[in-house]
């Protein structure tokens, strides 16, 4: 209900224009949380079961975020952040030069959101049902994590001309909705870098289906 | 020497022995130091694996809710494709997963849940908590399901929790985990305290305590480890070990192991050292230790060294005391004339020398010296006078002793006391000589046996008095003596009390009355005099009388002349009452210093001449 009411306002801002979508995909690694988020520092015991061999670790690209930048006032279009099951979904983050961008706390318990080297940014604790709201100025990216959980972390960038955020599924899909017509760049960020690129345009009725970009590899988190 | 070098000996032993005590007090104080910083080391090793098989036992009990087929039916039916089972079910297995952490007694968790193949939590302890939860991201739960049993510890709303998780599998996979809290507080720090004696353990959550115990009273309390956790987090920031955080009382911090130390959640361990003071030292020390010591040395040593010492001290001091206290002994006895000064080494030979030189020198005590010197006439007289005046009478600090007189005279050989200097008048024969030889200008000897009347009517002889009333002596036994360089006025009178023994009514003795009242007291006296002095005393002694006239002469001589001198009157004062009063002067003088001799000596007083007596013994 609420995402038809922001589509019907993107009709009336871009003066009755129709709203498409992006679907694409992206090729590349999938990050391996469960080797790179504890420690042996984090346990006494960490033994198998015993019974059934190793669930091996499928990955996913949580940390692959999709965007569109171009010529666009309105507000970005569905770029929503927040905590989800102990950790950042997703925990690439783009937002806008000048505006603020809103972390929701969807777990059960608190978060305290930590921005490394944003001046102005104190951490708080934010609890269950909670948003802490960052302003974002230019520059970027910057560090996120969790002062209560270790294993969060994420990154914030800066964009002048966003357009419009979509997170990428564990199988590398994406899709942007309710995008106006007209010339994009596509852009996959991954961490604190960005990984892929690709200028595209948007027709009018039309989805537009990207051929799957292939993620350089990453410098790394 | 020796010995004083020995007392050096012993002083630097004793210092020696006292700063190596306070170097051992020292020692030891920073071994008690370093045993406590070990003992913390260890406290926390302790503790590392008491936590580590707290965390096996709480995985161990997990398993009694992993296999329980409520448990693995609902998490199968709530995996994959089936979707979020019905909130019945959730409850149902709310409900059994409360009774299943009852049965768990001390391992029961505080905070239960069973979480699908998704990582969604599809029940809790809380049955009404139905909502929508994930904890896929959570390592621990992502571990669990992936098939490992894992603890951790996790920061949850506020509170911390020790957590463990197990994975449950149904029909050949994994369908989900278990997850098991409990709550890290005053229990957890009891149980742990409990291991380790006489510790204080504190768990913390930044600058928060959840939870304390302190382990008696020689423990440090829960608000002292807290006062120093900032020093306790800095030490553990930077790597190091136990830091000081009171008196005696130190602590070491350790992040709790788990996802916790993230957000600065941790244990510290806090012990109260012992004071170590100087009778601590043996505080340690036990029975094997005191039979373990060499006694041989421990006893042998310094007994060695006490006779070495006894010996130096022997041989330099008692040695020679033991000489000079025989040998003094026989000096008294008259068996020796001298010390053995060649028996004596170092101090003792030179006192011995000095002795020696002393006893040639016939020296006597310094106080018969002092009175023999300078007797004062008024005080011998004082008992006899009505109205002293010691104008005429005294002595003075300058007045020479007889030893001076007669060092005076060695030079022309007068003969004075003992010595052969000092021989005795009537044994010396140039002293008889000198006295058969009348001196120029001396009055002749008294016609002898001249009678006299005596009180009791008897007659004796009187001398014949001269003019000036003194009976005629014999010259002088004495040699003529020269006036002494040091005392030109000084002269002596030689007497011996076989010649010259005082009557018993002599006239009382007045020196001071001479000059006072010149015309009222020399008749009775006079007389008196006279007539108690036996003739044969006065023949036996006539050629010392002679002498003593020539002394008087003398000085009665250098008495007008001085008190003229002075300015003072002199009309009255005749030779005959002059002389009496010397005679007076001069008995009493020899009877309270038992002196054999007196001399007596003009000096000036107070404006006025006066004289002085000066006892010399023989």
């Amino acid at each position: 209900m609420l995402g038809a009411g922001c589509a019907a306002a993107l009709l009336v801002a871009f003066g009755g224009a129709s709203a498409e979508s992006i679907e694409g995909s992206v090729q590349g690694n999938k990050s391996e949380q469960a080797s790179s988020d504890s420690s042996q520092q984090d346990y006494y015991w960490k033994v198998w079961n015993g019974a059934l061999p190793e669930q091996r670790d499928k990955g996913d690209h949580a940390d692959v975020l999709a965007v569109l930048t171009g010529k666009f006032t309105g507000p970005p279009i569905g770029c929503k952040f927040g905590f989800r099951g102990g950790g950042l979904a997703p925990s690439t983050i783009a937002a806008r030069s000048g505006t603020t961008v809103r972390i929701e706390n969807r777990d059960a318990f608190t978060h305290e959101l930590s921005v490394s080297g944003l001046p102005g940014f104190t951490p708080l604790e934010s609890g269950p049902g909670k948003a802490r709201a960052i302003p974002v100025p230019a520059g970027g990216p910057w560090e996120l994590g969790d002062r209560i959980y270790g294993h969060v972390d994420g990154h914030l960038h800066s964009m002048r001309e966003l357009v419009a955020c979509a997170t990428v599924t564990a199988s590398g899909k994406f899709r942007f909705d309710n995008v106006p017509p007209g010339p994009y760049s596509l852009r996959i960020l991954r961490g604190s870098e960005q990984v892929a690129t690709r200028r595209v345009t948007v027709p009018a009725g039309k989805t537009l289906k990207v051929d799957p970009l292939k993620m350089s590899k990453s410098r790394g988190k | 020497m020796l010995s004083r070098l020995w007392y050096l000996v012993l002083a630097l032993a004793v210092g020696g022995a006292l700063a190596g005590a306070f170097l051992n007090k020292s020692a030891a104080s920073r071994e008690a130091e370093f045993q406590l910083e070990e003992q913390l080391r260890r406290d926390r090793i302790e503790a590392e694996l008491w936590m580590r098989l707290d965390a096996r036992l709480r995985l161990d009990a997990l398993a009694s809710i992993a296999v329980e087929p409520e448990v693995r039916q609902t998490l199968r039916s709530s995996s994959g494709r089936f979707g979020t089972p019905a909130v019945a079910t959730r409850k149902r297995l709310s409900q059994k997963l409360n009774t299943l952490n009852a049965k768990l007694e001390e391992g029961k968790g505080d905070m239960v849940f069973a979480v699908d193949a998704e990582g969604e939590v599809v029940a809790t302890l809380d049955k009404n908590a139905v909502g929508s939860e994930r904890l896929d991201k959570m390592p621990l739960v992502r571990d669990a399901l992936r098939g490992f049993m894992r603890d951790d510890a996790w920061v949850y709303n506020g509170e911390v929790f020790r957590m463990a998780a197990r994975p449950v599998f149904d029909g050949g996979r994994y369908v989900g985990a278990v997850i098991h809290g409990m709550v890290v507080g005053d229990d957890l720090a009891r149980r742990l305290g409990s291991k380790l004696p006489n510790a204080s353990v504190m768990f913390f959550f930044r600058d928060r305590l959840i939870g304390a115990h302190t382990g008696g009273a020689t423990a440090p309390s829960s608000a002292e480890l807290k006062a120093g956790l900032s020093q306790a987090l800095a030490s553990m920031e930077a790597g190091e070990g136990s830091v000081e955080i009171g008196e005696r009382t130190r602590a070491i911090a350790s992040p709790i192991r788990g996802e916790a130390a993230h957000a600065k959640v941790g244990y510290i361990i806090g012990r109260k050292g012992s004071t170590v003071g100087l009778g601590g030292l043996f505080a340690n020390t036990f029975k094997e230790d005191v039979s373990s010591l060499p006694w041989l040395a421990v006893i042998g040593i310094p007994l060695l060294l006490l006779l070495l010492g006894l010996f130096l001290l022997y041989l330099e001091h008692d040695k020679a005391v033991g000489i000079l206290r025989k040998t003094s002994e026989s000096l008294a006895k008259n068996q020796l004339s001298s010390l053995p000064e060649g028996e004596l080494r170092r101090h003792y030979r030179k006192i011995a020398e000095n002795f020696n030189v002393a006893l040639r020198a016939g020296v006597g005590f310094k106080e018969d010296m002092a009175e023999r010197a300078s007797v004062d006439l008024d005080h011998i007289l004082s008992t006899t006078r009505e109205s002293a005046d010691s104008s005429y009478f005294g002595f003075g600090e300058e007045a020479p002793t007889a030893k001076q007189v007669s060092l005076d005279l060695e030079p022309e050989n007068e003969p004075v006391g003992t010595s052969p200097q000092m021989a005795p008048i009537k044994a010396s024969p140039a002293a008889n000589r000198t006295a058969a030889k009348p001196e120029p200008g001396a009055p002749t000897a008294p016609p002898q046996g001249t009678p006299t009347a005596r009180p009791d009517g008897t007659e004796t002889a009187r001398p014949q008095r001269s003019p000036s009333s003194r009976p005629k002596r014999a010259p002088s036994s004495w040699p003529a003596r020269a006036p002494s360089s040091r005392y030109p006025a000084a002269a002596t009178v030689r007497n011996s009390e076989e010649h010259l023994t005082p009557a018993p009514d002599d006239p009382p003795t007045r020196p001071n009355a001479i000059l006072d009242d010149y015309a009222g007291f020399d008749d009775p006296e006079e007389s008196t005099q006279v007539k108690h002095v036996p003739q044969s005393l006065l023949e036996a002694s006539a050629p010392a009388v002679e002498g003593e006239e020539t002394h008087f002469r003398e000085v009665f001589d250098q008495f007008v002349a001085t008190q003229k001198e002075c300015g003072a009157p002199v009309n009255g004062l005749t030779f005959d009452k002059f002389v009496r009063k010397l005679h007076a002067a001069r008995e009493q003088v020899m009877k309270r210093h038992d002196a054999a001799e007196v001399r007596f000596t003009v000096y000036v007083k107070e404006g006025r001449a006066a004289l002085k007596a000066s006892p010399v013994k023989q």
